[in-house]
């Protein structure tokens, strides 16, 4: 921005150069994306002067390392000098005159009268714009050949080229083959190169036919230049070979990976009637399913399937040793109310049973003498630990990710609300007429709804009014904590009370699940209607408040539960007890998701379309749905440690939910007549999602480290705790050893202090980091906003050089001619072309243009 | 499937796959839905040139308020005539794996009713006339407000139109734009 206020558009006469020659060069050596668009426009804008004449206007930009590079194309260049100066001049005259004609205000008068190079030529300039920065660290190849490519622009303001011919597209295709053959990166003979070649042909926004055409060239001048250098050595054939074979594994797996994923056509009908807020819903319900999948499969393959060999071989050799066998024999001769009750509370031959903790062995067995060894406890704790880690990984990291793409990178848009809504407003996914009359309405009472907002001068609140919205919200929030304190405590109560009874029938353990989970979906229609009572402005706020309400809420039940559970006095396999009890929360949920709720949906639509309209039919309420999910997943991995096969229930459960909710949505529902955008509040479903995690997670740890294991049943019965057997079996720790020393060493006091404040330091030094970075956001902001006011005085200038230009503008034409005449027989002289307008005006320097020069070389 | 797969040789698979975010079976698939548009013509003649009002047949396009400019602006003819590779093009775009980028830059395209490359005045209205509508009209005033408000809210360089950096910027900064902007195949 070195030229700020001061004078830089001159005209230059030199010899040696074609005069029909305007350049513009940035002078300004900007590297920030925020600082080079509005250069761009910039120069956008000076180069569409040349609108009305057949000029093609060659356009520099210097690219950061200050090369600045030139593209041509001939224009007319059979003119003379003289012509040339004059057509310049008669260029700038018709701009003037052309601002002149529209009075309204310049900056309109600009916007109307230019009428820019039109689309396929702009979006090849856009896209090697980002090709210019591109520089040869391979690290960043891609990301850079994608998104930050070179700046050679081609700019052609003539509107006869616009319409596309042959040899338009040839031309172009040659023009987008020289622009990608100055790198290095994209033109070598290997496999990454390839692939970075392609995903560069891929972020092309041109039609296939120019892509195809352009692949070919392009492969040509490569095997061109293979041929040239011959130095491949066997290294490099290898290196290229096995990246070509990751990159071929990667594109399978990607394959297979959509192969596999499930009710495609079921989302998209969803989708096409409902929107993307609606599929959103069932999206994450699926991507939960496929987590569990995966986790049934593993716990299928390494505990249930080599427990069930380890049974038959055991049975085989008349080995009654196993619980499984007892446990059947024993009840064999319950009636059929009795099994089906036990199979609701997990009791009786359930107990024992593969479903739960105490059915599994602490055998080590072979099943051929040539083969190893396998542990059956080594395989569960294994097993377990393994799937409680990768689900935190990618749970972690599926958060990480979407919280940086809907929180970060679209934050500090605190103005473009209504831009950003009408630019995302259609959802392009909709197929269906009705969807589609329904989203028009919602449009158009949203922009009502903001336009009021906007219109009608806000609520002039008075003191009263405002003292009395914060005590009713303080008042709210303290009942809304009351309820969930009161629902902890009694729950706590409850608890008591039923343990107390020593009646342990079928029935009334099944009544603590179904008491709880029925207070939980009471208590969440009760919070939500607080919050609905509470008026808060926008009713994005109202969804937050209450979800994060709902999941304390379960939060705090849940909690009670597990510390009832993990305190309770049990005489023996307090394991099975507490797989048991989670178990019959799990069917009790079930139940009720299921069942009853369909059930009241279904009686409510046909009450309200048999006798009272009024009521309306059900509403497809995605955010107690989704914490539904989010609650039940956090259930399952409470009990999935001691109770591995409860996950085969979810997964059974999760696809009926699946049809279930899709023929209630479809039959039943009505697409919501409001908008409101899925992406921020799903975030927070997997921001409740990894919360729980998190807290089971500790809490399984508080379990594997502190709680003696029970001594009678289970894969851990010789081992005082169950983190012993991973220590001692798997590790082969001992007291003396370094392993073991370092181990002691990291959680003493002192480095967990130390790990504290480096890890303290870290989130400092981040937060300094992302401070800097907004004020400097902030600061450009302000540049575009003083280089828009510069355009502004640059036009405002111009006006007033117009109002008398009628003698001027003659003037300075026959002078620029006279001294044309005069530098053909001289050296060049710089004619600065302000000095002779301003010969009339006697004005100052007219204007500076934003850092750019505009020039008429003489050659 | 057979029949669909011998319309196209390897070769030519290969370079569609290589050229958009599509695996092989999906672009089969898209061939599919092309050729449902009009059985017999794309039958004869896999790249056979559909009329805009036959591509205006596809259950997304035929709701989108901007489906004629859609397909003027993906048609290679310039004209809303789309052939498969035009087709093959538009679905690319729409498709999930599509960077912002890239659909930002057609977003654009689609939005510049005059081909200015600039989305001006005349162009918003337009867009939130089609977007509220044949039924709800917004009166003038309103619609005015409106452009005004859009125009302070993202026209940095303030020269009363916004050019496709101004509007990437949106798009760049808006949480819903991809999920929005995406035809399922």
């Amino acid at each position: 921005m070195s030229s700020f206020g001061k004078e830089k558009r001159n005209f230059m006469t030199e010899d040696n150069e074609d005069l029909d020659r305007i350049e513009v060069i940035t002078t300004s050596t900007a590297s920030s994306r925020t600082e080079l668009f509005t250069q761009q426009d910039v120069s956008q804008n000076l180069l569409a002067i040349g609108n009305e004449q057949s000029y093609r206007i060659y356009v520099t930009a210097a690219s950061d390392d200050n090369k600045s590079k030139k593209s041509d194309c001939g224009g007319s260049r059979d003119g003379t000098d003289e012509q040339c100066v004059d057509e310049s001049i008669e260029l700038i005259t018709n701009f003037v005159a052309l601002s002149d004609k529209r009075t309204t205000s310049p900056l309109s008068a600009l916007a109307c009268s230019f009428n820019r190079g039109a689309t396929p030529t702009n979006m090849v300039r856009r896209w090697s714009q980002t090709l210019a920065r591109f520089d040869r660290d391979k690290n960043s190849i891609r990301e850079k050949t994608i998104y930050r490519m070179p700046s050679r622009k081609y700019f052609e303001v003539d509107g006869n080229l616009h319409a596309t011919n042959g040899l338009e597209a040839e031309n172009e295709v040659e023009l987008l083959a020289q622009e990608i053959e100055q790198h290095d990166g994209l033109m070598q003979d290997t496999a990454l190169s390839h692939q970075h070649r392609l995903e560069t042909l891929r972020a092309l926004p041109q039609p296939l036919s120019t892509k195809r055409s352009l692949k070919r060239k392009l492969a040509i001048s490569i095997e061109q230049h293979a041929s040239e250098q011959h130095k491949c050595s066997w290294c490099h054939n290898m290196t290229n070979a096995f990246i070509s074979f990751l990159l071929r594994t990667w594109r399978v797996i990607g394959v297979i990976s959509h192969r596999v994923e499930i009710w495609y056509d079921d989302l998209k009908t969803i989708e096409g009637q409902f929107g993307c807020n609606v599929s959103s819903y069932f999206k994450f319900l699926r991507w939960l399913l496929m987590l569990n999948i995966v986790m049934l499969l593993c716990v299928l393959m390494f505990i249930i399937f080599p427990q069930l060999l380890y049974n038959t071989m055991a049975t085989e050799v008349n080995l009654n040793q196993t619980s499984l066998v007892v446990g059947y024999s024993a009840n064999r001769r319950d009636s059929a109310s009795t099994l089906f009750l036990n199979l609701l509370t997990g009791e009786g031959y359930l107990q024992n049973s593969l479903l739960f903790y105490s059915g599994y062995s602490d055998a080590t067995f072979r099943l051929h003498p040539s083969l190893s060894q396998y542990s059956l406890p080594h395989a569960y704790f294994m097993t377990m630990l393994v799937l409680y880690l990768l689900i935190f990984i990618i749970i972690s990291t599926k958060m990480a990710r979407v919280y940086r793409l809907s929180f970060i990178q679209a934050a500090g848009n605190g103005r473009g609300i209504l831009a950003a809504k009408t630019i995302c407003a259609w959802d392009y996914g909709i197929s269906n007429r009705k969807a589609a009359d329904l989203k028009h309405i919602a449009i158009f009472s949203e922009l009502k709804a903001i336009l009021n907002e906007k219109t009608v001068p806000k609520r002039t609140l008075t003191i009263w009014w405002r003292i009395w919205i914060f005590f009713s919200r303080a008042i709210a929030h303290m009942l809304v904590a009351a309820i969930i304190g009161g629902a902890g405590v009694g729950v706590w109560i409850l608890l008591k009370e039923l343990d107390s009874n020593d009646d342990v029938s079928g029935v009334r353990t099944l009544s603590t699940a179904g008491i709880l989970n029925l207070t939980m979906l009471l208590m969440q229609s009760v919070l939500s209607w607080i919050s609905r009572m509470e008026d808060y402005r926008s009713p994005r706020r109202t969804l937050h408040i209450a979800l994060l309400r709902n999941f304390f809420l379960e939060a705090v039940i849940v909690s009670v539960l597990v510390y009832f559970l993990l305190t309770k006095p049990y005489s023996q396999c307090w394991e099975t007890h507490i797989g048991q009890e989670l178990y019959r929360f799990i069917v009790m949920d079930t139940f009720i998701c299921l069942l009853i709720i369909p059930f009241f949906c279904v009686t409510r639509a046909l009450l309200a379309s048999l006798y009272w309209p009024w009521l309306g039919g059900p509403d497809f309420d995605i955010s107690q749905k989704s914490l539904g999910l989010v609650y039940n997943q956090t259930l399952l991995w409470l009990g999935l440690l001691f109770a591995p096969l409860l996950v085969a229930i979810i997964v059974c459960k999760m696809f009926l939910k699946f049809y279930i909710n899709k023929a209630l949505l479809m039959y039943l529902c009505k697409p919501s007549c409001h908008i409101w955008r899925s992406a921020q509040t799903h975030t927070l479903y997997l921001v409740f999602t990894f919360v729980s995690l998190l807290g089971v997670i500790l809490t399984l740890g508080f379990i594997m480290t502190q709680l003696p294991m029970s001594s009678q049943c289970g894969p851990f019965r010789d081992s005082g705790y169950m983190f012993q057997i991973f220590i001692d079996g798997v590790l082969q720790l001992r007291e003396n050893q370094t392993l073991w020393r370092l181990l002691t060493l990291l959680v003493r006091p002192a480095a967990v202090g130390l790990m504290l404040v480096i890890m303290s330091t870290l989130v400092y030094y981040l937060r300094a980091k992302s401070r800097a970075r907004r004020l400097m956001v902030k600061l450009l902001k302000e540049m575009i906003y003083l280089e828009a006011k510069d355009k502004e005085f640059l036009l405002n200038r111009i006006m007033n050089i117009t109002k008398n230009r009628d003698s001027s503008l003659v003037d300075a034409r026959s002078i620029g001619r006279r001294r044309l005449h005069t530098t053909l027989q001289r050296p060049p002289v710089e004619v600065s072309i302000e000095n002779e307008i301003s010969g009339t005006n006697s004005s100052q320097p007219t204007a500076r243009s934003d850092g750019f020069i505009l020039r008429s070389r003489n050659t | 499937m057979g029949q669909t797969k011998s319309q196209f040789s390897d070769e030519e698979l290969q370079d569609y796959e290589d050229l958009t975010f599509f695996s092989k079976k999906e672009i089969l698939l898209a061939h599919k839905k092309f050729k449902s548009l009009a059985p017999e013509k794309v039958g004869h003649n896999k790249n056979a040139k559909l009329s805009m009002s036959k591509i205006l047949q596809y259950p997304e396009l035929r709701v989108n308020p901007f489906g004629d400019r859609i397909c003027k602006v993906f048609s290679s003819s310039e004209d809303g005539d789309m052939t498969f590779e035009d087709f093959l093009d538009m679905m690319n775009v729409f498709s999930d794996a599509c960077p912002k980028k890239l659909k930002a830059e057609y977003a654009f395209r689609i939005w510049d009713f005059d081909g200015d490359d600039m989305l001006g005045v005349s162009d918003l209205k337009q867009v939130i006339e089609r977007l509220c509508g044949s039924e709800n009209k917004l009166d003038d005033c309103d619609m005015k407000e409106i452009i005004h408000c859009i125009l302070a809210e993202a026209d940095f360089d303030d020269d009363g139109a916004l050019s496709f950096p101004e509007f990437e910027h949106v798009t760049d900064k808006s949480r819903d734009f991809l999920n929005s902007f995406r035809i399922r195949l």
